[in-house]
């Protein structure tokens, strides 16, 4: 054995916080999966204590029933957590132990921030919040300085059981305080959004999927698309939802009203939860999966598989469902322009780690297929629906 | 072994600290720590309040500490390590124990974890978890951590603290289940899941609430500090110079606990190493009677004469044969006087100190007899079974002998003659030897020689006693 000096090299502490940052010693595997990791946004969770953060965590990425959340074990380490079962929703989330400040030495804060799409704040709503306004400010202060590009959400946490009128109340005074200390700090130019959540209903689903939309580059264009399909069909409201994690990434333009979110939220699961009964778990949603609901208000609910993890879910009017063919047509149409969004960004993905392709060609490629698809996609809806 | 051994504990409301920190001193004073510590206390105020994040030790000392009296070396603990930028480099251990470095096939739940680097220190970490039903998930998490500058010691002695530690952890586990099941029979599951959320107490419980038991702490003390004294004694290195080393054979079959100078009733771990040596069945069997077997009639009384007297005696021969020998000489001295006793020495240097009696192994030179130097040579003849040892000595016995010697003869002669069993013999040495303690500690006390000539007279000291009281005042102070 030889005794000379082989240390670590002498980073500061901790480096990534994690393992990543010692496995210096050739192990290949292990640095192409942090590569990987790097270009995954990350999504922060922090907030005091008791915020509720891994329940957040645990009610929108793993199913979890939010009664069963009070048994959870406080979170003594970061848990890290990989969400990448579709191609665009692919982040990690970071779920931090209140208990710890961590952007004081020795932590290393540039190494939490940079890469770092979006940090939520999780402020109990229940619990005096002037500590957690202070530490919200330190942080943010601290990630901007690191990291100018990143958002910051503000989640109201725990207003199950709040009037409205005190949690708008709330809201308004967090909103304050915390602009007023932004600004005493010379930062008016950071943005803050405020979501009032509660993982007893859906207003946390909600809240994420603002904060995934976010995340996501192809947003406008899964916007457009919606925005094209919709009028075209008939059709009133557009959600694309993340099956497994119930996040909406992208509706149309149109506002969207929280009781349509709940219905469709509410289908997916009944879609899901009866398939599995009559399949295995994996099969439970695949390229058959739909589904038409007819309430009593004459309106109906229709979903369609749109990949493995992407599914639609439709609002529109009974009388407009006389036409389900066209309706079907646009779909399909919808659903190759996705698939073709998604297979650019595979190409773009696979460019960057060769980066001897290039460039303008993939740039020009893009443009004139999503063109293309549009124009027929109008096209299509145009003659279907003539007369 | 110079490191630091401390409990950290994942605290609900102020997160990871360290609570209990034992490490070895030696050249510092425990008095300058004492003074010093004031300033060091910089912890936000909640944390001080808080029960779970301190420890209590039942009384009003917050610091506890033992002595080896061999060694010299002092252990103590404290909730801050004692000079403050070994405390900087346990806190950043204990946040890097419970938040980063778990194991993560065990589930934070028993494994180890090395970590560390020359400039933070080398670490190993034990986390575990102590079950506590009125906590967020039903448990609490804790750690033990063995911090150290020397990497390589710390990997090579891993299986020896890996294993205590272990008994350590699954102690506290034990204790914590037993007050889990005496909660759950006073408040079940059911009424846990009907009242709420309310069942979650706002204060988080010490480590003392959790396993019922007051002296946790001190337990804990005595633990890690008999891992600190015995971690120094399971490796040793040797400086050769020369040509390449030869592994020195191992010096005896027994546990490194052979050379401890501990109370062994208070530390149940060391009990445990010293029931082999301490034995009232082989105590029976080294009396003085065995001196008197190994060196012979005729060398008996100059071996006693100069243990009582502090002619300097080395005793050369291999460790296994020698050491009966040296327990059985430590019987002619005191217990406070033990400390001049050194079985076994490691190393030349040690000859020339302040040991009074000495044991090495053979390959060690060692200086030739003298008035002041009494050798005992083993030699490698075995006669019966019987050793075969070479006695010199070129100084001359007291035509007569000081009165505590010609008692203990006659003791040793009367279990010759079959009046009295070893046993006696032993209980007599012991009730001789605390006896003329006594009367030189009263000796000390006086001041004018005119008191202690009274004092030698009421005591019944005669001349012939003088050296034993010269050399023995000297040391029981």
């Amino acid at each position: 054995m030889s005794y000379e000096h082989e240390d670590y090299p002498e980073d500061p502490f901790p480096k990534d916080f994690g393992y990543g940052a010692y496995d210096q010693d050739g192990l290949d595997l292990e640095a192409n999966a942090s590569n990987n990791s790097e270009t995954k946004p990350r999504i922060l969770l922090m907030g005091l204590r008791r915020s509720g953060k891994s329940s957040i965590q645990k009610v929108v990425f793993h199913k979890m029933s939010p009664n069963e959340t009070v048994f959870l074990e406080s979170t003594s380490k970061i848990v890290k957590d990989d969400i990448n079962n579709s191609s665009f929703v692919q982040f990690q989330i970071w779920d931090f132990p209140g208990q710890i400040d961590f952007i004081k030495p020795p932590f290393d804060s540039d190494m939490i921030f940079r890469g770092c799409g979006a940090l939520v704040f999780v402020i109990d709503a229940k619990d005096d919040y002037i500590e957690a306004l202070r530490k919200f400010k330190d942080t943010v202060i601290e990630a901007y300085k690191v990291n100018p590009h990143i958002k910051f959400e503000v989640f109201i946490h725990k207003v199950d059981g709040i009037s409205d009128d005190s949690k708008m109340e709330s809201q308004r005074d967090i909103h304050q305080r915390s602009s007023d200390d932004l600004s005493e700090a010379g930062l008016d130019q950071i943005h803050l959004s405020f979501h009032l959540t509660s993982i007893y209903d859906h207003s946390i689903f909600e809240a994420f999927s603002k904060v995934v939309q976010k995340l996501i580059p192809q947003l406008p264009t899964l916007e457009n698309l919606l925005n094209i399909f919709i009028p075209n069909s008939g059709i009133e409201k557009a959600f694309l939802f993340d099956v497994v994690s119930k996040i909406y990434i992208a509706t149309d333009s149109s506002p969207v009203d929280m009781q349509a979110y709940e219905l469709c939220c509410d289908m997916i699961d009944m879609v899901i939860d009866l398939s599995s009964i009559y399949s295995s778990e994996e099969t439970a949603f695949d390229s058959g999966s739909s589904s038409l609901i007819k309430l009593n208000n004459n309106t109906i609910l229709y979903m369609r598989e749109v990949n493995k993890f992407l599914a639609l879910v439709c609002i529109l009017r009974e009388e407009n469902f006389n036409r389900q063919g066209v309706i079907d047509y646009n779909f399909i149409c919808f659903r190759d322009a996705i698939s073709e969004v998604f297979e650019l960004r595979l190409k773009r993905q696979k460019q960057l780690q060769n980066p001897d392709q290039d460039d303008d060609e993939l740039a020009d490629d893009r443009g004139l297929t999503m063109g293309g698809r549009l124009n027929h996609d109008n096209d299509a809806a145009a003659v279907s629906r003539a007369p | 072994m110079n490191a630091v051994i401390a409990l950290c504990h994942f605290c609900e409301v102020h997160g990871p600290c360290a609570i209990f920190c034992t490490q070895t001193l030696r050249d510092t004073k425990i008095e300058d720590l004492l003074n010093s510590e004031q300033p060091q206390q910089q912890q936000q105020q909640g944390q001080k309040a808080c029960s779970a994040c301190n420890y209590t030790l039942g009384r009003n000392n917050n610091a506890i500490y033992s002595k080896d009296t061999e060694s010299g070396a002092t252990f103590v603990s404290t909730k801050v390590a004692a000079l403050p930028e070994v405390a900087n480099l346990v806190k950043q251990a204990a946040v890097r124990s419970l938040c980063c470095e778990i194991n993560p096939n065990r589930d934070g739940d028993g494994g180890f974890v090395f970590f560390g680097d020359s400039s933070r220190g080398h670490i190993l970490s034990h986390t575990f978890r102590v079950s506590d039903l009125q906590s967020r998930g039903y448990y609490q998490l804790f750690s033990i951590i063995v911090l150290m500058k020397d990497k390589y010691f710390l990997l090579n002695t891993k299986p020896f603290l890996a294993e205590h530690l272990k008994k350590v952890s699954t102690e506290l586990q034990a204790g914590a289940q037993r007050t889990k099941a005496a909660e759950e029979l006073n408040y079940s599951e059911r009424q846990r899941r009907l009242s709420g959320a309310q069942f979650l107490m706002p204060t988080p419980r010490s480590l003392i609430e959790l396993t019922g038991e007051e002296h946790v702490f001190a337990q804990l003390h005595s633990h890690f500090a008999w891992i600190l004294l015995a971690g120094s004694r399971f490796l040793t290195e040797h400086v050769t110079f020369g040509n390449l080393p030869w592994l020195p054979p191992q010096s005896s079959g027994r546990p490194p606990a052979q050379r401890l100078t501990y109370n062994s009733s208070t530390l149940p771990m060391i009990q445990m190493y010293e029931e082999t040596i301490d034995n009232p069945e082989q105590d029976e069997f080294f009396s003085l009677r065995h001196i008197k077997m190994v060196v012979g009639k005729e060398d008996f009384p100059i071996v006693c004469y100069c243990a009582l007297t502090g002619v300097k005696i080395i005793v050369r021969g291999a460790p296994d044969r020698t050491f009966q020998f040296m327990v059985c000489l430590k019987k002619l001295l005191p217990e406070r006087m033990h400390n001049l006793i050194r079985i076994d020495a490691q190393h030349q240097h040690s000859i020339s100190s302040e040991y009074k009696i000495i044991s090495v192994s053979n390959e060690i030179a060692v200086p030739i007899a003298s008035s002041c130097v009494l050798r005992i040579d083993f030699l490698d003849k075995h006669i019966n079974g019987n050793d075969i040892v070479s006695v010199k000595w070129p100084g001359e016995l007291p035509r007569k002998y000081p009165d505590l010697m010609v008692k203990l003869l006659k003791a040793v002669h009367a279990v010759e003659e079959k009046t009295f069993t070893e046993l006696v013999l032993n209980k007599q040495t012991k009730v001789l030897i605390e006896e003329w303690k006594n009367k030189v500690i009263c000796l000390n006390h006086a001041k004018s020689g005119s008191v202690q000539a009274k004092l030698k007279k009421v005591l019944g000291v005669q001349p012939q006693d003088q050296p034993i009281i010269n050399y023995w005042s000297t040391h029981l102070h």
